[in-house]
């Protein structure tokens, strides 16, 4: 099991800047620090190996560790304040469980699991609703006794009265056509799930220290650790978080806490609104949160709106899903802006995460000479460098602030990192076998991932209640974007690791170039990338924001020149949490090739309003802005190029100066062995390839695993069902064209591209495309 | 408490449409292949000689597994997790184990103790342990 792990603040910095990390030396052991640039990150014994540069920086040493834990799982905490210790009480909400059998889950508490005082509304180890009082010494446990279903509103009701020691419960389910989503409208016999219990107790709740929480319960009072600025800027003063535990999995709607036990007409009137009670209900009212209240102007608001005049308001920690259907849904918006009244629910999972919130380690203070590239702190305990006692945080150092230093642009795209960070899919997804064409292979950090679920999950995954991951926080470590890592999907690298392939190569043809993040083209837009004569991207940048998409376009149509060398680039609309771009969100919409869909009316992002999914409903299909679309993806082997007559016209044939007219391009490489793989990409005149591109070469001989996208099949038929042996849209296309005032763009169209470049020495003709390329694009002047 | 045990649960409370028709297609398609001595030696021949597959090059095309043992591959891969096979890697290039899934979130995998050269030879010993719990699952049938 690994021994050490971390994460640092950002993922770029300007020299000069700091970066500070945070780690987690497992076992309390001291581990070491060494600035490393990296350079190539495969491992694989049959190209040029693992290359590192160690860099002297103040950080470098040894440092004693120490074991730091992540708070994993979403909840609501309402900061402590004597109102809220209560006798009396009536705790009412809407839930929609989506796990009830997994064990105790808490609604809605002002309760401590140790000391057990307080009161609280749970879901109990039964699968039913329960309600607890407890004053120190005993505790009154009352429930239902009646199953919860997954994927059902219930109204729950627990009342209390502290004079005649009257205790009730109510469990009612509110089934409509449509509330459920993709869960049930006809519910038979009800009377299975409902419950109305009549019982005293004798315990009275004690007065705690406990925060009220919302989908958690309180292991211990406060954590030490607090919450303020960032996606916290509405917090005036900062708030110290308890430790939760016993977090619910579904989604909560219309949480009240009242003073005096209410009967049930008057918890009715509450539940649609304080503002429309009457008198005597709003004097009983302790804290009545809508999660809609804030949600039609700020959606990305993380904090949670109590409409009493108490202003016990709340803040929603490690980033559950806002913008979700309530319980009274009716489908006549899927917009959740437009009537926000309907979209009150927030959806809870116990392996959400926004921040690890660790204690700083060690800081990096950028020297100021230190040129713009890719980088790693190196952190290895006893001085080993075996996978379970060595971690690398990747970054990037910027060129100085506002400036280039070389002509070519590297431009990470860590949005895509993010994506697809700590997917765990080799050990959940039951898929994942039949999409990589092979038994998932699983390194020391996977086995890690797969027992520690506080660190989250990816945007590939599935939540423990089988709802998607639709946000991403870097502020974690994300254990699959290291160098060295070999991804299960892929035959070998995938992502940053598979990236360095291509800044190897740079470095090794002497090209100097600038490493920035999709994050600092998100801050400085288009500015930022026409510093640069040539801008190249990743082998995968699937996950864009709309600036970045409207860089990308602006700088092409303002003279610059491209490489887009990826596959399924600029596929899914991605954005920024406004006030914190280290966490991003993505909903994945109706089509796309996607681990999940999301659930009906919830297609909108939280962070930006928008309609969220694939940037081709929104009308920024791929082939506008790089000339090619996602055409099939098949990750066993990859192929080969060949030729086509375009490459040969005066325009073109600089590109193919000493490679053959019927030479056989990029059968070799480090992922799957061939330069065209894993995921392909084509040209469509019908989806905006601009009608004056050419037509370079096509990659052909694929294998069956290689499919079609989904979302270009209306009709699943043979003749374009089947993979690479009988589907003409199973290839990848390899384009050029030109652009306004003298600006281009060169897209192989293959994610395995630059797998290929450092073949035979970095002597063959996908390294030699590359290099008439790039060259031909460095030079002043129109392209001939 | 109602736990709906008063009642035998249905099929579809149990989830039975899926698994039925895998049987179908498991006893139809899958079988008579295990079954044939010889048909059996040469699927475990041609995944032993090529577990994964060979990329195209200038000098041969595509290698991919025939029909046959891609839907027995099929049937293999779409299995649940529970009791499931992973590779895991102890040392890059060098030290393969199979790991045994649960298919319960968050318990570890078992790592076994044979160790392997290779991804592929890891593949191929994967392979070979599905094929005879395949034909132990339907021993009596």
């Amino acid at each position: 099991m690994l021994k050490i792990t971390g994460y640092s603040d950002k993922y770029s910095a300007h020299p000069g800047e700091e970066i500070k990390f945070y780690i987690n030396a497992e076992n309390n052991d001291k581990f070491d620090v060494q600035l490393v640039r990296l350079i190539h990150g495969d491992t694989n014994p049959e190209g040029p190996g693992y290359k590192e540069e160690e860099i002297s920086a103040s950080c470098n040493g040894t440092y004693e560790g120490k074991n730091q834990r992540i708070h994993g799982g979403s909840y609501i905490v309402v900061p402590q304040h004597d109102n809220l210790n209560i006798e009396s009480f009536t705790m009412q909400a809407y839930i929609f469980p989506t796990t009830p059998d997994k064990g105790r889950q808490g609604i809605l508490t002002k309760f401590n699991e140790q000391d057990k005082k307080g009161f609280g509304l749970f879901v109990d180890d039964n699968g039913c609703l329960s309600v607890e009082i407890g004053d120190g010494s005993q505790v009154t446990t009352i429930s239902s006794e009646k199953k919860l279903l997954r994927k059902v509103w219930y109204l729950v009701i627990a009342t209390f009265d502290a004079k005649s020691r009257r205790l009730t419960l109510h469990q009612e389910p509110r089934v409509t056509s449509t509330n459920g989503g993709l869960g049930m409208a006809i519910l038979n016999p009800i009377e299975e799930t409902s419950a109305i219990i009549e019982t005293t107790s004798s315990v009275i709740p004690a007065p705690n220290d406990s925060p009220v929480l919302i989908a958690a319960t309180s292991l211990h009072n406060r954590s030490g650790r607090k919450i303020s600025g960032g996606h916290f800027k509405e917090v005036l003063e900062p708030i110290e978080l308890p430790e939760q535990t016993k977090t619910f999995n579904g989604k909560i709607d219309r949480p009240r806490l009242s003073n005096v036990a209410l009967s049930k007409a008057e918890i009715e009137s509450l539940a649609s609104s304080y503002d429309e009670c009457n008198t005597h209900i709003r004097s009983t009212v302790v804290a009545a949160w809508d999660f809609h209240a804030n949600i039609g102007k700020s959606i990305s608001s993380t904090k949670i709106v109590d409409t009493s005049p108490n202003n016990h308001h709340g803040f929603i920690i490690n980033m559950p899903n806002r913008g979700m259907t309530g319980h009274n849904w009716t489908a006549d918006e899927m917009v959740f802006h437009h009537k926000p009244e309907e979209y009150g629910a927030i959806h809870f999972h116990d392996d959400d995460i926004d921040d690890a919130r660790w204690d700083v380690d060690f800081t990096l203070k950028v020297p100021e000479n230190l040129k713009s590239g890719v980088y790693g702190a190196r952190l290895r305990v006893d001085g080993r460098e075996e996978s379970e006692f060595e971690d690398y945080i990747p970054f990037c150092i910027k060129p100085p602030k506002g400036k280039a230093t070389s002509k070519i642009l590297f431009l990470l795209p860590t949005n895509s990192y993010m994506a697809y960070s700590n997917d765990n899919l080799g050990t959940n997804s039951v898929v994942a076998q039949l999409l990589a064409g092979k038994v998932p292979v699983l390194n020391p950090s996977d086995l890690y991932l797969n027992e520690h679920r506080e660190y989250g999950l990816s945007t590939y995954s599935l939540h423990s209640d089988g709802h998607g991951v639709s946000i991403s926080s870097r502020l974690r470590p994300i254990l699959n974007m290291r160098p060295k890592y070999r991804h299960w999907l892929s035959p070998s690298l995938w992502q940053l690791n598979a990236d360095l392939h291509l800044t190897d190569w740079l470095e090794e043809k002497g090209f100097e170039f600038d490493v920035l993040t999709d994050e600092d083209l998100e801050h400085e837009g288009v500015n930022l990338l026409n510093r640069y004569k040539v801008v190249l991207t990743g082998s995968h940048p699937e996950y864009s924001s709309e600036k970045y998409m409207d860089a990308l376009e602006s700088y092409q149509m303002q003279g610059g020149r491209c490489f887009y060398l990826g596959s399924d680039g600029f596929y899914w609309i991605s954005e920024y949490h406004p006030d914190n771009s280290n966490i991003t969100e993505v909903r994945k919409g109706e089509a796309g090739t996607r681990a999940w869909t999301s659930n009906p009316g919830e297609y909108n992002n939280a962070f930006d309003g928008k309609y969220g999914g694939m940037w081709r409903a929104r009308g920024r299909i791929p082939s506008k802005v790089c000339g090619l679309t996602f055409t099939s993806y098949g990750f066993d082997v990859s192929s080969y190029y060949k030729r086509e007559e375009d490459s040969f016209k005066p325009e073109c044939s600089w590109i193919f100066e000493g490679i053959g007219a019927d030479e056989v391009i990029g059968d070799f490489g480090l992922v799957g062995g061939g330069a065209a793989g894993l995921e392909l990409d084509r040209y469509d005149l019908e989806f905006g390839t601009p009608h004056n591109a050419f037509y370079l070469a096509r990659s052909q001989d694929h294998s069956n695993m290689m499919l079609q996208v989904n979302e270009e099949i209306h009709f699943a038929v043979r003749g374009y069902y089947g993979g690479g042996h009988e589907n003409p849209m199973v290839r990848a296309d390899m384009i050029y064209y030109k652009t306004p005032n003298n600006g281009a763009m060169f897209a192989p169209g293959s994610l395995a591209w630059c797998g290929s470049l450092s073949h035979n020495n970095y002597n063959n003709n996908v390294s030699k495309i590359m290099e008439n390329t790039l060259k031909g694009f460095l030079k002043d002047g129109p392209l001939p | 408490m109602s736990d709906f045990s008063y009642k035998q649960p249905s099929n579809v409370q149990l989830n039975k449409g899926h698994k039925h028709t895998d049987d179908f297609i498991t006893k139809k398609y899958i079988l008579p292949m295990l079954r044939d001595p010889q048909k059996l030696k040469s699927l475990i021949e041609e995944h032993r000689a090529t577990p994964i597959g060979r990329a195209a090059t200038r000098d041969h095309s595509v290698i991919q597994h025939s029909q046959d043992l891609q839907t027995l591959l099929d049937k293999l891969r779409r299995g649940s997790k529970e009791n499931g096979f992973v590779t895991i890697c102890l040392k890059l290039h060098e030290d393969y184990r199979i790991g045994i899934t649960t298919g319960v979130r968050g318990e570890p995998v078992e790592i076994t103790e044979d160790s392997y050269s290779s991804e592929e030879a890891c593949e191929h010993a994967i392979f070979l342990k599905r094929v005879n719990r395949l034909l132990e699952e339907y021993s009596g049938e």
